[in-house]
C-alpha cells in the first residue's frame, strides 16, 4: 500500500530504503504492508485482492483526486472564459446576457410599485449625487422637446406647471446601496402625453431621455415611462429645484435605480430601438428596474 | 473502505466553493460602494467594515458595476446549486443525517467544551455530532435568508412584500450583509474542522468513500 497519493504516512514508494522497525502512522488497519519484500511472493495477488481495502481506498482515492483535479481546472478554465469576453458596453458578453435575461424575466413578471410613503418618511439630508450633463440655465431659456411621436412638441417650464400637478413621496434608491426619501412635485409622464393629445398605445417601445447637450442619456421601456408612479419634477421639498438636483426639470422613476432618471431634461424622445444609456455604456445594467 | 458521502452530496458541496466565494467576492466588490456598517460599543467605533486598508489591499475600489455582472450571474447559480440540494436532501432521506435531534444539543455543547480543549474526553458519535447538526442545518437556512435578503433588496417594487417582510430596504440590506459575515465565520471553522479530523476525513468528501476504523479485537 504505497501508492496512495495522500495515504497518511511518509512511506516512500517502494520504501525499500527505509531501515526496518519503520512504523506506519494509522497502521491500525490491518495492512499488509509490501515496504520490506520486492520478493513477498503473495505480493501481486494481495495487490488485486478487491477485500484489501487499502488497495481499494487508493484506487477510488486516485480516481477521486483525478476528477478532482479536472474540475479545479474547469473551473478556472470557466473564470478565465468569462472574464476574457469580447466587451459590450464595458462588459464581457456573458454578463451582459445575464443583465438581459434578468431583464426579461423581470418584465414578464409585469411591474411592480414603489413603496408608499408619507411625509414624516421624508430624508433629512437629501443627497446630490452626479453632475454630469447639469448645466445651470435660466428657466426661462429652458425647453423640453418631444420628439418620435407626430410633429415634435417644445414646452416651456410654465407650460408644464399649467398642466395637472401631482405630488410623490418616493425612495430614491441609489445603484451605490444609499437611499433617501424624496417629497416631488411635478407632472406625471401619462399626463403630459394625455395633454399633449398622445396616446399610449400609439408609443414605440423605447424612451430616450437626455439633457439639453446630450453630457447624460437615459434609456427606458415605455411601460417604465408611463408608470403611474413616473414624474416629471419642478419641485423638490415645496422647492423649485436647484441647479444641482436637475433644474428647471427632471424625471423621477422611483420603480428604477438613479442612475435611471434623468436630471435637467431637454429632451424626451420615443423610438423603436433601444436608446443608448449613459450608464449602461460603462458596464451597468441598462435596465435597473426594480 | 465503506461509502462515505454520495456523488450528488459531493457536487453540491465542491460547487459551492466557487459559487460561493464568487457571491461573497462580488458582493464586497458592490458592498465597497455605500459601507455604513460598523460594530459600535457605547457610541465608540470598535470595528468599521471594512477599513480602506483592506479594501486597499483587496484591489474592490470602483469595482461597482463589475460586481453587480458577477453577482446577477452566479446568483443564479448558487440558488439552483442550493434548491437542487435541499430536494435531493429531502427526497433520499439524507436530511436525517443533519438535522438536529433529540440530545443534538447537548451534544453541540460537550462538542463545542472538548473542541476548545475544556473537556477532555471527546463525546462518542456515530455520523454528524450535534454541533455538526446545528451547523450543516443552519447553514441551510443562511443561504436561504441569503436568496430572500437579496431578492428583497434586488426587487423592492414587485416584490415589495417580501422587502417589507425582510424588515424594508435597508434592513434587508443589512440582513444580506450579516449573512455573509456568518458564511464567512462557518468558512472559517469548517476548515479548522476539517484540518483536524484529518486526511481521512477529507478524502471522503472527495472520493466518497472512508476506511473503517478496524474492530479492536481484544
Amino acid at each position: 500500500m504505497t501508492d496512495d497519493p495522500g495515504d497518511l504516512g511518509p512511506e516512500a514508494p517502494g520504501g525499500a530504503s527505509d531501515s526496518g522497525g519503520v512504523e506506519h502512522l494509522g497502521s491500525n488497519e490491518a495492512s499488509p504492508s509490501n515496504d520490506s519484500g520486492v520478493d513477498d511472493p503473495d505480493r501481486a495477488s494481495r495487490s488485486i485482492d478487491i477485500s484489501d481495502p487499502l488497495a481499494d481506498m487508493a484506487r477510488v482515492s486516485r480516481k477521486g483526486f483525478l476528477w478532482a483535479g479536472a474540475a479545479l481546472l474547469a473551473t478556472g478554465g470557466v473564470y478565465w472564459w468569462l472574464d476574457t469576453r469580447r466587451l459590450e458596453g464595458g462588459k464581457p458578453w456573458p454578463f451582459r446576457r445575464a443583465f438581459e435575461v434578468n431583464e426579461r424575466l423581470a418584465r414578464a413578471l409585469g411591474q411592480g410599485e414603489a413603496r408608499g410613503l408619507t411625509e414624516k418618511d421624508v430624508s433629512a439630508d437629501p443627497r446630490v449625487n452626479g453632475m454630469d450633463g447639469l448645466a445651470e440655465v435660466d428657466p426661462k431659456d429652458w425647453r423640453l422637446r418631444i420628439e418620435g411621436i407626430g410633429d415634435p412638441r417644445v414646452l416651456t417650464i410654465e407650460q408644464i406647471r399649467a398642466l395637472p400637478a401631482s405630488e410623490l413621496i418616493s425612495e430614491l434608491n441609489c445603484i451605490e446601496g444609499w437611499t433617501r426619501v424624496m417629497r416631488w412635485r411635478g407632472v406625471k409622464v401619462s399626463d403630459l402625453l394625455r395633454s399633449l393629445g398622445i396616446s399610449p398605445k400609439d408609443l414605440p417601445a423605447y424612451v430616450g431621455l437626455e439633457t439639453p447637450k446630450r453630457g447624460y442619456y437615459v434609456g427606458l421601456d415605455r411601460e417604465s415611462v408611463l408608470h403611474s408612479q413616473s414624474l416629471l419634477a419642478y419641485e423638490i421639498d415645496g422647492q423649485p429645484l436647484s441647479p444641482d438636483h436637475g433644474a428647471p426639470l427632471r424625471h423621477v422613476l422611483p420603480i428604477k435605480y438613479g442612475y435611471k432618471q434623468l436630471k435637467h431634461v431637454g429632451l424626451i424622445r420615443f423610438t423603436a430601438d433601444r436608446p443608448d444609456d449613459f450608464w449602461a455604456e460603462q458596464g451597468y445594467d441598462w435596465y435597473g428596474g426594480f | 473502505m465503506r461509502e462515505r458521502h454520495s456523488v450528488a452530496l459531493r457536487w453540491f458541496h465542491w460547487l459551492n466553493v466557487p459559487l460561493l466565494a464568487t457571491m461573497i467576492w462580488s458582493g464586497l466588490l458592490i458592498y465597497w460602494a455605500f459601507d455604513p456598517y460598523e460594530i459600535k460599543l457605547f457610541g465608540h467605533t470598535l470595528f468599521h467594515f471594512f477599513p480602506d486598508a483592506i479594501y486597499k489591499k483587496l484591489g474592490v475600489e470602483g469595482r461597482l458595476a463589475e460586481g453587480l455582472g458577477w453577482h446577477f450571474l452566479f446568483m443564479w447559480l448558487f440558488t439552483i446549486n442550493g434548491v437542487a440540494y435541499v430536494l435531493y436532501l429531502t427526497f433520499s432521506g439524507e436530511w436525517r443525517h443533519l438535522v438536529p435531534k433529540k440530545g443534538s444539543f447537548k451534544e453541540a455543547v460537550l462538542v463545542f467544551l472538548h473542541d476548545i480543549y475544556l473537556i477532555k474526553k471527546a463525546p462518542k458519535i456515530e455520523g454528524y455530532n450535534g454541533a455538526q447538526r446545528f451547523a450543516y442545518t443552519g447553514i441551510i437556512f443562511a443561504g436561504a435568508g441569503s436568496a430572500a435578503t437579496g431578492l428583497a433588496i434586488y426587487k423592492p417594487a414587485r416584490l415589495q412584500w417580501l422587502t417589507n417582510l425582510m424588515g424594508g430596504y435597508q434592513f434587508a440590506r443589512m440582513l444580506h450583509f450579516i449573512l455573509m459575515i456568518g458564511f464567512l465565520l462557518f468558512f472559517v471553522v469548517h476548515v479548522m474542522q476539517v484540518a483536524r479530523a484529518g486526511w481521512n476525513n477529507f478524502r471522503g468528501m472527495v472520493t466518497g468513500k472512508e476506511l473503517a476504523p478496524v474492530e479492536d479485537p481484544s
